[in-house]
């Protein structure tokens, strides 16, 4: 695939005896909206701290924007932004002093954009960073990765700490003006109606490994729910092709199953079933299927 | 009902656990000035050592207090917990005084096992406890006012006032040099009341301030600076923050390198500074002689030429153990930047490893030579006005050598520590720690030991011989990996060789001893931030 801005290949990574990430593959192209899923815990920030150069890949191989993070920090990082989920900036420092700060190491920092932002953020430039609420250090973190806007926004946890108006307004807002503008956004997050209404791709992680990857379009249409009617009674749910989470009792059991229709069908036609009911799942039901 | 004591002792142990012995190893690098006297038999009648005595005493107790202090953490946690306030905070501060007199005993003793100094235990131990206690009222709750920076100064004269007392510092000729000292060695009825009443109008404070605290839901823990910062630009006319303009990355960086790390050391020897011209002064008025100024002023200053490289030692070290003992969690990356004193932030952004080491090289060689300069300062506005006076500094201070000589000497030694010192943590602790080399100067003085050196001579040998060894390997891997140029390699050599050359003429009597080898090893210590800054920095960066 061209115009890749991201592309891991078969990363692992230990922390002593815990496996944090798993042969994890991803390839992510140049514009749109990239939702990364998963538990706490399940290896987003250890995956996005690889993306910045702040872990060395083990096992296999980071490349952003071409280049290994590690190896050449300043080509990649004068084009990332990124927000922290633990928002750890310098607590001295006032708010001013930190966007003046930013400022100097960011060639195309766009002065009047961090203006408004400040204003629509409503941030005091005389407030120290440390007195700072969890809200509006999510806030600053935002414009201080928004105002040199850059080739790659890298948002962990981006809604942490946020109200839903900023959430729902001004984030969707930035995300999708930076996804139209041709550049690329990547955000994890553990609130699926969030990535639901934001990506255009998505992955789901769970325990270090990548469990789907897809544009979030396919993915809706490869899942749904099914009742099936089996013509013998059944304790335990009939393995089906492509059928994952079976429930139920006796001759009707439903499930989630992954495919296309056709496949539904020919399983169902396998197996003597009868297809009762069938109905979209949304993103959050997904994830929870894939990770039960 | 069960006890409380058991769960809050299980917590205690377990959110620290063989974190509780750092407050002893923090202080083995203070032990190390004492090598050099190790061979005197009778320390006790050497009155020169006074000063290192009361030096040492004092920055033990600031290093221990403070570690059991931040081994203690935050009592918030209990908040929500169904105990009651005075259960709390007996707890914590009984143990806390407790642990602060069990360390402050041992470590004295020890001290004066290695070398027969006549430390002062009890009376040390009497201080070290009251100061902790004394200081629980105020770090126990929130600072949010103005008042409390007032309270700060206020309590910390009086101890000081009190310590010194003890120690001969009398508004008279000699100060702490007179013969009428008797250093604390025992414990006065006065003292020991004094004692009592502090401790126990402290509990009550203390128990009245946790409570109130309890009530509050916020953190209301930097309006206590943001008000002293308001209070600064008040004094300064600025009461806005005005925009900064930053030529370069490499600009910005040294702003914030040296306002975030760097500003405490020089501002500190400002402070001391005056101080000791503001005591001086006042012994004028109380003897009503103006020629005690000069070497008053000259013999305090010696004193804050010592402390100086102990505060550079201490920050790190303080600020080590509080991120070790705050964070049970240990979070591997932030808290490895946080531990070498760097922001994470400064790692997030576009900015190479090496420009990074070059700032932060830089600034503390700013900060250094801004407390040489201070010192300098100082020292020689108290030789000129002896010379107005006809005073005889070298005389009075009790000098062997020249005066201008001691003073050279002393501002120099103190420089290079200074700045070894206020670099340990990037460029020397974790190079130790992560390569597991700390094994190594315990195998060369086995082996120095093995070949009939005595003890001290053999401590100090396998110091400099560590040195010299990470040393060499610093500026191999420097030269390999491109951090350095060889031009710059052999400047930095070249100076350093020739440091070492002084040092053995300034102590050519025997011509290795302790103090030219402990000092070798500073000259040591200070070249390796040099090469090893830049190659940590990038460990840590992608680790």
């Amino acid at each position: 695939m061209s115009n890749l801005v991201i592309d891991i290949k078969n990363l692992s990574r230990k922390f002593g005896d815990k496996q944090a990430l798993s042969d994890v593959s991803v390839a992510i192209p140049e514009g749109g909206v990239f939702g990364l899923i998963g538990a706490n815990g399940a290896g987003k920030t250890t995956l996005i701290k690889h993306l910045l150069g702040s872990h060395f890949a083990q096992s296999g191989s980071v490349s952003v924007f071409g280049v290994d993070p590690v190896r050449e920090p300043v080509h990649v990082l004068s084009k990332i932004g990124y927000v922290s989920e633990d928002r750890d900036l310098p607590g001295w420092m006032k708010i001013q002093e930190i966007i003046d700060f930013t400022k100097a190491f960011y060639s195309n920092w766009d002065s009047t954009y961090a203006t408004e932002l400040m204003h629509l953020f409503e941030l005091k430039p005389n407030q120290r960073v440390g007195t700072l609420s969890r809200g509006q250090s999510a806030r600053i973190c935002l414009l201080l990765a928004l105002a040199h806007r850059p080739r790659l926004l890298i948002l962990d946890e981006p809604s942490s700490g946020l109200d839903t108006i900023i959430r729902r307004d001004i984030l969707t807002a930035i995300i999708r003006t930076t996804a139209e503008e041709g550049r690329t956004v990547l955000f994890s997050s553990h609130l699926l109606d969030e990535v639901e209404r934001l990506a255009d791709r998505v992955a789901i992680i769970h325990q270090g490994r990548i469990l789907l990857q897809n544009s979030l379009d396919s993915l809706l249409e490869s899942f749904r729910r099914v009742t099936l009617r089996f013509p013998d009674s059944h304790h335990v749910a009939p393995g089906l092709e492509g059928c994952l989470n079976g429930r139920g009792k006796e001759h009707d059991w439903s499930y989630v199953h992954r495919g296309t229709p056709a496949d539904l069908l020919q399983a169902a036609s396998f197996a003597k079933a009868q297809i009762l009911e069938q109905h979209p799942l949304s993103l959050d039901e997904i994830f929870v299927a894939c990770v039960s | 009902m069960q006890s409380y004591i058991a769960p809050l002792a299980w917590e205690y142990y377990a959110r620290n656990r063989w974190k509780l012995l750092l407050p002893l190893i923090a202080n083995i690098p203070a032990s190390l000035v004492l090598l050099p006297f190790a061979g005197l038999e009778s320390a006790v009648a050497v009155k020169e050592l006074v000063p290192i005595q009361i030096v040492l005493t004092l920055s033990m107790v600031l290093i221990v207090g403070f570690s059991v202090q931040a081994s203690q953490g935050s009592l918030s946690r209990f908040y929500l917990k169904p105990i009651s306030t005075i259960q709390l905070v007996s707890f914590y501060y009984w143990t806390g005084a407790l642990l602060v007199a069990t360390t402050v005993a041992t470590l004295l003793a020890l001290w004066q096992w290695i070398v027969p100094l006549g430390f002062p235990i009890a009376g040390s131990v009497l201080f070290a406890v009251v100061c902790w206690c004394s200081f629980q009222p105020i770090v126990r709750g929130v600072l949010n006012s103005l008042g409390w920076i007032l309270l700060v100064f206020v309590l910390l004269s009086c101890l000081t006032i009190w310590y010194l007392q003890h120690y001969g510092i009398q508004l008279r000729r000699g100060g702490m040099m007179d013969s009428s000292i008797h250093e604390w060695a025992s414990l006065s009825r006065a003292d020991i009341l004094f004692a009592c009443f502090v401790i126990t109008v402290s509990f009550v404070l203390t128990t009245w301030r946790v409570s109130q605290d309890r009530c509050r839901t916020e953190q209301y823990d930097w309006i206590f600076v943001e008000k002293f910062s308001q209070f600064v630009e008040r004094l300064l006319g600025r009461r806005s923050c005005t925009q900064k303009h930053f030529a370069s990355p490499s600009h910005a960086l040294r702003w914030f390198d040296f306002k975030h790390r760097c500003s405490v050391e020089p501002l500190l020897v400002v402070i001391n500074s005056i101080a000791m011209w503001v005591s001086a002064v006042l012994s004028v008025i109380a003897t009503q002689n103006l020629q005690y100024i000069p070497s008053v002023v000259a013999s305090s200053m010696s004193i804050v030429a010592f402390m100086q490289p102990c505060i550079a030692l201490a920050i790190p070290m303080i600020s080590y153990i509080g991120i070790s003992m705050r964070i049970p969690q240990f979070l591997e990356s932030s808290s490895s930047y946080r531990t070498l004193g760097i922001e994470p932030y400064l790692f997030r952004l576009p900015v190479q490893s090496k420009v990074l080491a070059a700032t932060i090289l830089r600034s503390s060689s700013l900060s250094s030579l801004l407390g040489f300069a201070v010192l300098l300062t100082s020292f020689t506005l108290a030789g000129i006005l002896g010379q107005i006076l006809n005073t005889q500094m070298a005389e009075a201070m009790g000098l062997k050598i020249p005066y201008w000589k001691f003073v050279l000497i002393s501002s120099t030694v103190s420089l290079i520590a200074t700045f070894a010192f206020s670099l340990s943590s990037i460029a020397f602790i974790p190079l130790v720690i992560r390569s597991k080399l700390w094994i190594a100067p315990f195998v060369i003085l086995a082996l120095l030991l093995s070949f009939k050196w005595s003890i001290p001579i053999a401590i100090a040998g396998a110091i400099l011989i560590f040195v010299l060894c990470i040393l060499v390997a610093a500026t191999i891997i420097a030269l390999m990996e491109n951090d350095v140029s060889v031009v710059y390699t052999l400047g930095i050599w070249t100076l350093g060789i020739g440091l070492v050359f002084l040092t053995l003429k300034t102590f050519p009597d025997p011509p290795f001893s302790i103090q030219s080898l402990l000092t070798i090893a500073v000259i040591g210590l200070a070249m390796l931030p040099w090469f090893s800054t830049a190659a940590t920095l990038r460990k840590v960066r992608s680790n």
